[in-house]
């Protein structure tokens, strides 16, 4: 069973996160990390290589420093790794970001294609079912449970009431929710196997993808503008004296809240 | 200038009922017509939901778009993608809303590339200038509040719920049914089983208030106070990271970056210290009502009502004194 | 010779090839084990070899210790005595120089005396009382029973020798004589026989005693002065093996096998005698977890014991050639030996190495086992992957925000090292004092301190990460390391040469950890500084408890009665337990309280060794044990030097001592709160 997860490096959740003013792109001068979600696709790839044999390939789209996110997804023992980069493909939106990857996956055999369900900072959770379609592979996003024998899944997709169990055959394209399973943690071995693993970078060119459907200038959604959110301010501050409750409700009660 | 004209809602059904984004949304493209032009139309797809109809009507859908097919009882991606794919092809709109929740996403992303067109990702805000339709977008976490244009003639949005009030303003409207051929890859997967484990369970997007515990919380067994002040307010219960990191609450109740992102009416944060990573999710409430027994937690500095005090003395108080407000007043 | 002389050889012979077989049995075992050079310094190590078995130092930590001192000492004077036993039994006649002393003769039972009331004391205590640390075994009776019939009988013997008439030399082994008057009345040739007898069931009882040594806990007789010798002279805190991770060739990283321990690891499970005190002191045995570092060392020794042969044998195959390879049926230790549970349980407290009595070390075998669950299998608790991961992505393991970092400290105009001046000392303020809302209250209170005896000093901001600690002493070495190398690298290009830190445990780690990595840096905590500038008169802390405001009003801020709770890695490791007395102290009218386990003996936290990130959930909670034990002492304030007993302490107060006023308070707090009283009654703020 060949398996592709597609990762993301993304800016650590913790910190405070800017645009660059010229262009809306996002400075990534602060610390990044392999995309939280991604890590449950990955874990769940290899839980299923475990099961059935075959290959986990890292695909991720980035700059070239999101290399060092990728080789942790390598240290977690996938087996390789593409790297699409290329100059070109900075500011493609999610259109163009799902293009891309659906042109490099086709030049690749798989059975299956996870995904995490959203990256934690572009946020969309878009690219996935967009990938899918260009794929025109089944799809099926947020699942919460994942067995396969081989030739067909049989998920659970999470909802707000329990979750839908589905049945797909292979191939098809998944994204997976956070909680599925416990990523597992790199060991020594990973971590030194890791860096003789292949991981190869692919360009625009060597993937013949259309330059007018990525990046800023082929993307069908641009920012006019960004501004800092109003910073909300401090309101009201008390000590409980054992009244407090009392001026909560009250509070609520004249913005009409209750 | 093409001659598509009028805006599209992909509704989203909730509990034998539209979802409240829907009927948000809804009422937002009847506000947008008179300048863009064209019907606002809403397409429902599901079985037996026929009745629905009356309700997008009754916020001002001048003509609703069946899709009621046994086939489509359950939400399955492909065979909404192919449903949605063909109202729009019915309507022709120049705009599409569909909603920010997870059937919303995988319906509108796989409808906007199968129909080449721009997607607006989870927008809070939509008006049109110079006759350009531009959307308001959050993004990291509220922290930044971005103007976005989609170009081509057909735009397609995804819309958070509590972005836009909701108003009836009721029309007849002209129903039409569609019957959708559902394309063989489509039809590969299938549904097994549906589960409702938390039947009545108020999901945390749309909820209007939300009662959320973090660390302070002290353990799963100390969520009891927050579930109760919850069941009064008529509100759903959510957590911080550090809670569910914890283990104390599933991860679906995590609100903040790597959980829900959330804008109710009230935000009740019980022991929630208010770190960057939780205030991504929460930032965009109306309102925000902090306890938390540290007077130098963040939260406090950008609650509008905060208390310090022990959130175990304040909280079941809180909810007696509701409870004596709602039954006594 | 007499016959009864041949016959004594024959049998001794014997013995002697029985218990060199066993004990030859077990030094190969031990060998079976990883080398470890452990023969520096040897002027130094025979010093305390001296010190420790002749003077039998460790000891003396209990009472019962000075029993064991009258045991020893009286056995190597009794060995004389049971000397020229042997030598009369096999030529007749034959006397040693000491054997007709008067003055030997009076050692001897006195010392006697003593070891057969010992031996008592100790049967009462063990099959009696039934001390939990001590298992009324079969094994300890047939040793207690061995000394105290070898004893009996060699009254008895010398008794029937001395009869009818002792002489006045003889006079001097004073039971033997009264035993010698008691059978006055036997006949000549009654008496001749009883004492043959008698010989006969002294040498045997003696022999038997020999042979069960190497097969019996008793060995630590053999194998704790070799640990005594071989024992650690790093400094405590300096005392984790720092691994080279590069080497891809290795199979495990951490200890996974018996033979993965070094040969001193293993020596040291045939050195212990199963006192129990460690387990005694250790916070998780006595809080109800699996965890009891005496168990420790007797299930690896028992699984020694049975593998050896096996592992002995693969290891001579290996050597000739004829095998290829390793041992490979022995059992993992984890899982078959030792349970996950245990291995979690220690907080690394070092309580029970402060206690063992033949310098066994524990620590680092529960981190080696540790390393192999993380580094090998990559399978630790979720909490302490969670922290290990937000340690990775942020710099701390709570996981805020590394740009964050400094923002405690936005308000107060710190210098950042780098972009301002470095000042004397640099101020490691550690993860907790950066980004826990509570501790963050200590570091500006150091700050306030620092300022107010005009000591200058910087902070790296947001260039600062976590020490490594925590990740080290969960077995993360891999991790561990790339934090020292990044924080010494970051400290060395600023010229950094004096910090002191916040925290306890970045304190050990930048003292004794860190020069592995080239980081050499004079490291004090914030007491030992606060002692020095208390000395030296820079820091003059306030009237105290009623001192008067600028405003008039009566100032009550300080406490008047606080427990002091010694942290590990401040106490026990560095030994400093003074400079926070000296400081508490300094303060009028605060007195400081002792709760009975205190200095060396103080209680752990519970959060040390990275547990401070994983779920309590057997037994009972440390924290509450510790603060139970504080609170015995009726204090007002709770004083700590520690983040990480802060927390601990804070939390164990709201469980434990709830609607009472008690506070956990940092020593920096408390001294603060002092000096703002002096300023404020100076007029300045």
């Amino acid at each position: 069973m060949n398996i592709i997860v597609c990762v993301k490096q993304v800016v650590d959740t913790e910190a405070e996160k800017r645009l660059d003013p010229t262009s809306w792109r996002l400075d990534r001068t602060v610390p990044n990390i392999l995309n939280p979600y991604d890590e449950y696709a990955v874990e769940e790839a290899l839980k299923l290589k475990e099961q059935h044999g075959g290959q986990v390939t890292v695909l991720c789209m980035g700059p070239e420093g999101a290399a060092d996110d990728v080789r942790k997804a390598l240290a977690m023992g996938a087996d390789d790794a593409v790297l699409i980069s290329d100059a070109a493909l900075a500011g493609s939106d999610v259109m163009g970001t799902a293009y891309a990857l659906a042109e490099a996956l086709k030049t690749m055999s798989y059975d299956l294609i996870i995904f995490g369900n959203r990256s934690t900072d572009g946020e969309t959770g878009c690219v996935p079912a967009a990938v899918a379609e260009l794929l025109g592979r089944p799809f099926l996003s947020t699942l919460s449970k994942m067995e396969s024998d081989g030739t067909t899944l049989k998920v659970h997709r999470e909802t707000d009431l329990g979750y839908v169990a589905y049945d797909c055959p292979l191939p098809a394209v998944v994204s997976v929710a956070k909680g599925i399973n416990e990523p597992r943690y790199p060991t020594m071995k990973g971590i030194l196997g890791a860096k003789k693993k292949p991981l190869e970078v692919k360009d625009v060119a060597a993937l013949g993808l259309d330059i007018s459907k990525i990046g800023l200038g082929g993307a069908k959604t641009k920012v006019l503008s960004a501004r800092t959110a109003p910073p909300r301010t401090a309101g009201t501050k008390i000590e409980d004296d054992g009244s407090s409750a009392q001026k909560i409700a009250d509070f609520l009660a004249a913005e009409k809240l209750l | 200038m093409s001659d598509k004209k009028g805006i599209l809602v992909v509704a989203e059904v909730g509990q034998d009922r539209l979802a409240n984004v829907t009927l948000e949304s809804i009422t937002r493209a009847r506000e947008l017509a008179p300048e863009m032009g064209g019907p606002v139309s809403a397409v429902i797809i599901g079985s037996g939901v026929a009745a629905l109809g009356a309700q997008a009507a009754a916020y001002g859908a001048e003509r609703v778009y069946l899709v009621d097919d046994p086939q489509v009882a359950t939400f399955q991606s492909g065979l909404f993608t192919d449903a949605a794919v063909a109202a729009i092809k019915a309507a022709d709109p120049a705009l599409v809303l569909f909603s920010t929740s997870a059937d919303g996403r995988d319906v509108a992303a796989a409808c906007a590339a199968r129909l080449g067109t721009g997607l607006l990702v989870d927008i809070t805000g939509l008006e049109l200038r110079d006759g350009n339709l531009v959307a308001t977008h959050p993004c990291f976490g509220g922290s930044l509040i971005a103007e976005k244009q989609a170009s081509g003639d057909l735009v397609m949005a995804t819309v958070r719920p509590s972005s836009f009030a909701r108003s009836e303003a009721p029309v007849t409207a002209e129903t039409v049914p569609l019957s959708v051929d559902f394309s063989p890859t489509s039809l590969l997967a299938k549904v097994t089983d549906v589960v409702c484990e938390n039947l009545g369970l108020i999901s945390l997007e749309e909820a209007t208030i939300i009662v959320s515990g973090g660390r302070g919380v002290g353990g799963p067994e100390g969520f009891k106070v927050i579930e109760e002040l919850a069941e009064v307010l008529g509100a759903a219960v959510g957590a911080s990271r550090a809670a569910v990191d914890a283990g104390w609450k599933h991860h679906q109740y995590q609100v903040g970056q790597t959980g829900k992102t959330v804008s109710p009416q009230l935000y009740i944060a019980c022991g929630i210290s208010g770190s960057i990573q939780h205030r991504a999710g929460m930032q965009t409430s109306r309102y925000i009502v902090a306890i938390n027994k540290d007077p130098d937690a963040p939260i406090f500095q950008f609650a509008d009502f905060g208390v310090v005090g022990d959130l175990f003395e304040v909280v079941p108080r809180l909810t007696e004194e509701i409870r004596r407000r709602k039954t006594g007043a | 010779m007499t016959t009864t002389g041949i016959v004594f050889i024959v049998v001794l012979v014997v013995a002697l090839a029985a218990f060199a077989y066993f004990l030859g049995q077990r030094v190969q075992y031990v060998l079976v084990g990883r080398p470890e050079y452990r023969f520096d310094h040897l002027p130094r190590r025979f010093g305390g070899f001296l010190y420790f078995v002749f003077g039998q130092r460790k000891l003396f930590k209990e009472w019962v210790g000075t029993i064991h001192f009258f045991i020893f000492w009286g056995f190597i004077v009794i060995a004389f005595g049971t000397l020229q036993i042997i030598a009369e039994g096999i030529r007749v006649g034959f006397k040693f120089p000491w054997a007709e002393n008067f003055g030997f003769l009076l050692a001897k039972d006195v010392l006697s005396l003593l070891v057969v009331l010992g031996i008592l004391v100790l049967v009462y205590l063990r099959y009696v009382v039934r001390k939990t640390r001590l298992e009324p075994s079969a094994e300890a009776g047939i040793i207690l029973g061995l000394i105290f019939f070898l004893i009996i009988s060699e009254f008895l013997y010398s008794g029937f020798t001395y009869a009818p008439e002792p002489t006045s030399a003889q006079r001097g082994a004073f039971l033997a004589t009264a035993i010698s008057t008691g059978v006055e009345g036997i006949s000549a040739g009654g008496r001749e026989v009883a004492r043959n007898i008698l010989w006969w069931i002294h040498v045997l009882l003696l022999l038997a005693f020999l042979v069960y040594i190497p097969v019996s806990k008793h060995l630590h007789l053999i194998m704790c002065p070799v640990n005594e010798f071989l024992r650690s002279l790093k400094p405590r805190g300096g005392q984790i093996e720092t691994l080279y991770l590069e080497n891809e060739e290795v199979e495990e990283f951490g200890v996974s096998k018996i033979q993965g321990f070094t040969s001193k690891q293993l020596l040291d499970l045939y050195a212990c005698a199963e006192c129990g005190r460690c387990q005694d002191h250790c916070p998780a045995s006595q809080s109800g977890k699996a965890l009891s570092p005496k168990t420790l060392m007797t299930k690896l020794r028992a699984h020694l014991d049975e593998r050896g042969p096996a592992l002995r044998a693969a290891a001579k195959a290996l050597k000739t050639g004829a095998g290829v390879q390793e041992d490979d049926d022995t059992p993992s230790l984890i899982g078959d030996v030792m349970s996950e549970d245990e291995i979690w349980a220690c907080t690394t407290c070092y309580s029970c190495q402060e206690q063992c009595p033949v310098q066994n070390e524990h620590v680092n075998k529960i981190i080696a086992m540790r390393r192999h669950l993380v580094m090998d299998l990559g399978e630790f608790p979720q909490e302490a992957m969670l922290a290990a991961r937000n340690v990775e992505k942020n710099g701390n393991p709570w996981g805020v925000g590394q740009q964050t970092r400094a923002d405690w400290a936005k308000d107060l105009e710190v210098a950042v090292a780098g972009q301002g001046e470095l000042g004397e000392y640099l101020f490691w303020v550690g993860c907790a004092g950066s980004v826990d809302d509570r501790s963050i209250k200590v570091s500006r209170a150091i700050v306030q301190v620092l300022r107010h005896a005009g000591v200058t000093f910087s902070i790296l901001g947001t260039a600062e990460k976590c020490c490594g600690d925590p990740m080290r002493r969960i077995g993360n070495e891999y991790l561990f390391q790339m934090l020292a190398r990044e924080n010494v690298e970051n400290l060395n290009g600023l010229g950094v040469t004096k910090i002191v830190t916040n925290c306890p445990h970045c304190l050990n780690t930048l003292k004794h950890e860190y020069p592995a990595f080239g980081g050499n840096y004079q490291v004090i905590h914030y007491t030992e500084l606060f002692a020095q500038l208390l000395t030296e008169g820079r820091l003059k802390p306030a009237v105290g408890t009623t001192g008067h405001r600028a405003d008039g009003a009566v100032k009550t801020t300080l406490p008047q009665r606080v427990a002091y709770h010694d942290s590990c890695y401040l106490g026990r490791y560095q030994g400093q337990y003074e400079a926070p007395r000296k400081v508490l102290k300094a303060l009028p009218g605060l007195e400081v309280l002792e709760a009975k386990r205190n200095r060396s003996k103080s209680f752990c936290c519970g959060a040390g060794g990275g547990r401070m990130w994983m779920e309590e959930e057997a037994g009972h909670r440390v924290n509450e044990a510790r603060v139970g034990q504080l609170l015995e002492t009726s204090p007002q304030v709770i004083g700590v030097n520690c983040p990480y007993c802060l927390i601990m302490m804070e939390d164990g107060v709201k469980s434990v001592a709830t609607g009472t006023e008690v506070k956990v308070l940092d020593v920096a707090e408390i001294l603060a709160a002092s000096l703002t009283g002096q300023e404020a009654a100076t007029g300045g703020h």
